[in-house]
């Protein structure tokens, strides 16, 4: 394996969670100085099953490799990402949006 | 191994000579041309060395702060003096002591741990070293002018700005702790390349020692968290120099913007100098335990985990400020979230623990108490991080006690426990266990009985950062035990340079060995060269895998056994499976680190001063420095060579395999992340002030003229790069660098119209120019070195690495540039 495709490999979970995140924050910031907060539940929920989906999908694609340690590491860090992904999701959505 | 069908690669006995010759190649220079020293033993120990007298110093600030805090209404210190003493506090525990000292706990370590003779940049470690420590102390004498800054270690503005703070104390720290920041990428860029392609053969990264993992990932983390705050002094700095108003709310500036920017560096910080200390626990706890670390995959996971989850917490140190709820709510979710690699970490020590047969020396001794302190600072901070308990406790004393209890839990126990522990690998001597014991007991009763009663002195209210206090209020036998607690740590930490004064006595060939009976490959038999051979590597624990493995490796039977090249060298390992591919011809030590890294810190020095005419010399000469040094590298090939077991390697290498390429991807990483925090606090302004936008976009046509000749120029550079394939011929440089002054001259044109000065889209739109150009004349200066070494007769189809950093550069630097154009330019056409 190339260590360029070992480190996307490894990190894809991380960019996930990463992107997710900016996608929360910024699209938070924005709706809340602009005065639209009824963006912000349809924001948090849509990207966050669409992160949760592609976290689960690099964590089944690394588990069915976990026989090298690369594989066992994706899998394990987009576990790890995801339930950072659904919490920060959650509190997103039960949270008022703006107060 | 070892055995008649797998023999070992290198036959015994090994000729006569081989070993003397290693020696003298690598005998520090004798007599003043010692301090051109580059091996990391020596750097190792002089930067361990460094960040602990800055430890102490900073320590001495903090009893002085205890000191006049002991009683109420004390006027030892007055409120001027105290200022600058936790400002300076801060800043010196955070950027002199911590970074430095787990880096330098990277240089000292990794070469040997890795069976490598040395990290692939030897000079660059010499380098970081020298800005650093020279840096250093010059921030710190600021001091005795009462020039030190005073604004806190976060130096929030408006406090900060020029309006409120006209003197140069704000500017040292700007300019001073910037370029520390440098020297911290410097050491980033060696220890990444370092960690992933040195290992010996068979360290894959699944048997790579977790400290190496640690490191790895401590030195990602700067690359992406340091440039945030590169990026915020810049800002701050340009407000304060030319009244750029990236902070001033009057003008569309938002102070919150330095708050993100500096926290986006400063929460991560936190884990930056956790995480290596939690690899050093996860090298002491097995050697402790004599048994291999307990879910040892699981620990190097979390490492991970935290690494980028840490970079989701900075505004929980920004609760208070106003932030829409809902946004704070991603934040505390997210630092509850990293609470669980952070315990997969504590429950994989205890198991370790509970598994093994512990000696209970003191490097245990140490870990156990880290165990205590840290785990309750993790508690509180659980406590903190729920928003409406951090605003009542925000700015007391209860968050003096948190930070205390992870800083000091989480990287300054750890940190003994490694000086006790790693002792043995750099001295004659390890530490005396009886003094041990004394030193571990003042420590640690001394800092619960300081820092304990502080979680009380802030839930009855005392605000952090107050000089003194009336008294009557419930803090004076609190604040009184505090200040014993703080002595009595102090004596801890007193006796412990006493016994390092009788028993240290650095020897790399002559160290006291493997005292612990530990398994990995830092306590191999080794010398100024580091081991005599480059093992083979079969488990995560060689040591106690491989039974004969250390009389083999010393006795020269595995790889390398020799200087292959007539000059210092190492083995180059693929990064995933630690695979064999060529040998590194290391540089040898030489005043050009030295005198560049002199000069560059008298350079942002004296700008403090607003000398700039003195700095811009000091300037020149760093970077003629640097060209000197870099004029030394990149050495003519020459036929392959054997390192044992029949593997003939080149011992040249350019593309992808070599270690500029990764060096300079690294640092084009470094550069997108301070790109991308410019690009950040454009959009940030505009969220925060669209008033100050322009109403009509700014004009089209210089925009197309500017990305025309921007990829013109990656043109000429990409027919260059075919010139030097045919034959070296690199002259279509020459073309490409009147595109990019072209580009340059027509962006500054497109938007000559809008001044820095007047509202904060100004200031960003140039500031954002400002780095476009900044990397363009890099990208020039590597354009003209290479051409340069061209005309010398030093680049040809072969010898091609410093043509293929330039081309490298200046393609990142064209890309960079249309990125920053395409937002000024199509963002106000999309919102206008």
């Amino acid at each position: 394996m190339t260590s360029a495709s070992a480190a996307l490999r490894i990190s894809s979970g991380a960019i996930v969670w990463a992107v997710h995140f900016a996608v929360l924050y910024g699209i938070t910031a924005l709706a809340c100085a602009r005065d639209f907060p009824r963006a912000v539940p349809w924001t948090v929920g849509i990207a966050t099953l669409a992160a949760a989906l592609a976290l689960a999908a690099i964590a089944a694609h690394g588990y069915r490799r976990r026989a090298d340690f690369t594989g066992w590491l994706s899998a394990g860090l987009a576990v790890a990402a995801l339930v950072a992904t659904v919490f920060e999701g959650y509190a997103g959505l039960v949270v008022p949006p703006c107060a | 191994m070892g055995n008649a069908s797998n023999p070992l690669p290198s036959p015994l006995p090994r000729p006569a000579g081989e070993l003397e010759e290693l020696k003298r190649l690598w005998n520090p220079p004798r007599g003043f041309r010692f301090i051109t020293v580059i091996n990391n033993n020596y750097i190792g120990v002089a930067y361990v060395g460094a960040a602990f007298l800055f430890f102490v110093l900073a320590g001495i600030l903090a009893l002085l702060m205890r000191a006049q805090l002991a009683v109420p209404g004390n006027d030892l210190v007055g409120p001027a003096l105290y200022n600058q003493l936790f400002t300076m506090h801060g800043t010196m525990m955070m950027f002199l002591f911590a970074v430095p000292a787990v880096e330098a706990m990277g240089i000292l370590l990794l070469p040997n741990m890795l069976g490598a003779r040395d990290l692939p940049f030897p000079r660059l470690s010499a380098y970081a070293f020298w800005a650093y420590f020279v840096g250093g102390l010059v921030f710190f004498s600021s001091l005795f002018f009462g020039l030190a800054p005073d604004g806190g270690w976060f130096l929030y503005p408006p406090l900060t700005s020029e309006a409120y703070s006209p003197a140069i104390n704000q500017d040292f720290w700007l300019l001073g702790i910037g370029f520390i920041e440098i020297s911290a990428i410097a050491g980033a860029i060696e220890i990444i390349v370092g960690v992933l392609r040195t290992r010996p053969p068979g360290m894959t990264l699944a048997r790579m020692p977790v400290f190496a993992w640690a490191m790895l990932v401590f030195a990602l983390m700067i690359v992406f968290a340091f440039p945030a705050v590169i990026a915020a002094t810049l800002l701050l700095e340009l407000e304060r120099a030319f009244g750029w108003p990236f902070f001033a709310a009057g003008q569309g500036g938002d102070p919150l913007l330095w708050q993100h920017l500096f926290w986006f560096f400063g929460h991560p910080e936190v884990y930056i100098i956790f995480l290596p200390a939690a690899g050093m626990v996860s090298m002491i706890v097995p050697a402790m335990a004599q048994t291999p670390l307990a879910g040892q995959r699981l620990v190097i996971l979390a490492l991970i985990a935290i690494g980028f989850l840490s970079f989701g917490l900075w505004v929980h140190h920004m609760f208070a400020t106003g932030i829409p709820r809902v946004s704070l709510s991603f934040f505390e979710a997210a630092s509850m979230a990293v609470a669980i690699p952070s315990g997969i970490q504590v429950f994989a020590w205890i198991a370790t623990f509970a598994k093994g047969k512990v000696q209970l020396k003191t490097p245990a001794l140490f870990v156990l108490g880290m165990l205590f302190i840290f785990v309750l600072g993790g508690l509180t901070g659980v406590m903190v991080a729920v928003v409406p308990f951090d605003w009542q406790v925000h700015d007391t004393y209860f968050v003096v006690a948190h930070l205390h209890y992870v800083l000091i839990g989480g990287m300054v126990f750890p940190l003994f426990a490694a000086f006790y522990y790693w002792m043995p690998y750099t001295s004659r001597n390890a530490l005396s266990e009886r003094v041990g014991s004394w030193v571990f007991g003042l420590m640690f009763v001394g800092f619960n009985v300081a820092f304990f009663p502080m979680h009380a002195t802030g839930l009855l209210g005392m605000p952090r950062r107050v000089h003194t206090y009336l008294p009557g209020l419930g803090w004076d036998v609190l604040n009184l035990v505090s200040t014993v607690g703080a002595f009595m740590l102090a004596a801890g930490v007193a006796l412990f340079i006493v016994d390092v004064a009788r028993k240290f006595r650095m020897s790399a060939e002559g160290n006291a060995g493997n005292v612990w009976g530990a398994g990995t490959l830092e306590w191999l038999p080794n010398g100024n060269y580091s081991s005599r051979s480059i093992p083979i590597v079969e488990s995560a624990y060689p040591l106690w895998d491989q039974p004969k493995l250390a009389e083999q490796v010393e006795a020269g039977a595995y790889y390398l056994p020799r200087s292959v090249t007539g000059t210092r060298d190492t083995l180059m390992t693929s990064a995933v499976d630690a695979k064999p591919q060529w040998v590194l011809r290391l540089p040898m030590p030489g005043w050009a680190p030295l005198v560049a890294a002199w000069f560059t810190a008298a350079f942002f020095l004296l700008l403090t001063f607003k000398l700039v005419w003195v700095a811009a010399v000091c300037g020149v000469v760093a970077i003629a420095a640097l060209l000197h040094w870099g004029w030394g590298l990149d050495p003519p090939p020459g036929a392959r060579v054997d390192i044992g077991g029949g593997l003939e390697l080149p011992i040249y290498m350019s593309g992808p395999q070599s270690q500029a390429w990764w060096a300079m991807v690294v640092l084009m990483l470094v550069s997108a992340a301070l790109y991308g925090c410019l690009l950040f606090s454009y959009m940030y302004l505009w969220i925060v002030s669209p008033q100050v936008w322009p109403a009509t976009p700014p004009a089209a046509a210089p925009a197309l003229v500017v990305a025309g000749l921007l990829l013109a120029s990656s043109g000429a550079v990409a027919w260059a790069d075919r010139g030097v394939r045919r034959g070296g011929d690199c002259r279509a440089l020459w073309l490409a660098l009147p595109c990019l002054a072209g580009a340059l001259a027509a962006n500054l044109w497109a938007h000559w119209d809008v001044s820095p000065k007047e509202t904060a889209y100004g200031a960003i739109v140039h500031a954002i120019l400002l780095i476009d150009g900044f990397f363009a004349v890099t990208a020039a200066v590597l354009a003209l070195f290479a051409l340069a070494r061209r005309m010398a007769g030093r680049l040809d189809p072969v010898r091609r690495v410093t043509f293929d950093n330039a081309r490298l550069f200046w393609h990142y630097t064209v890309a960079q540039t249309l990125a920053g154009l395409a937002l000024v330019q199509l963002f106000p056409r999309l919102v206008s």
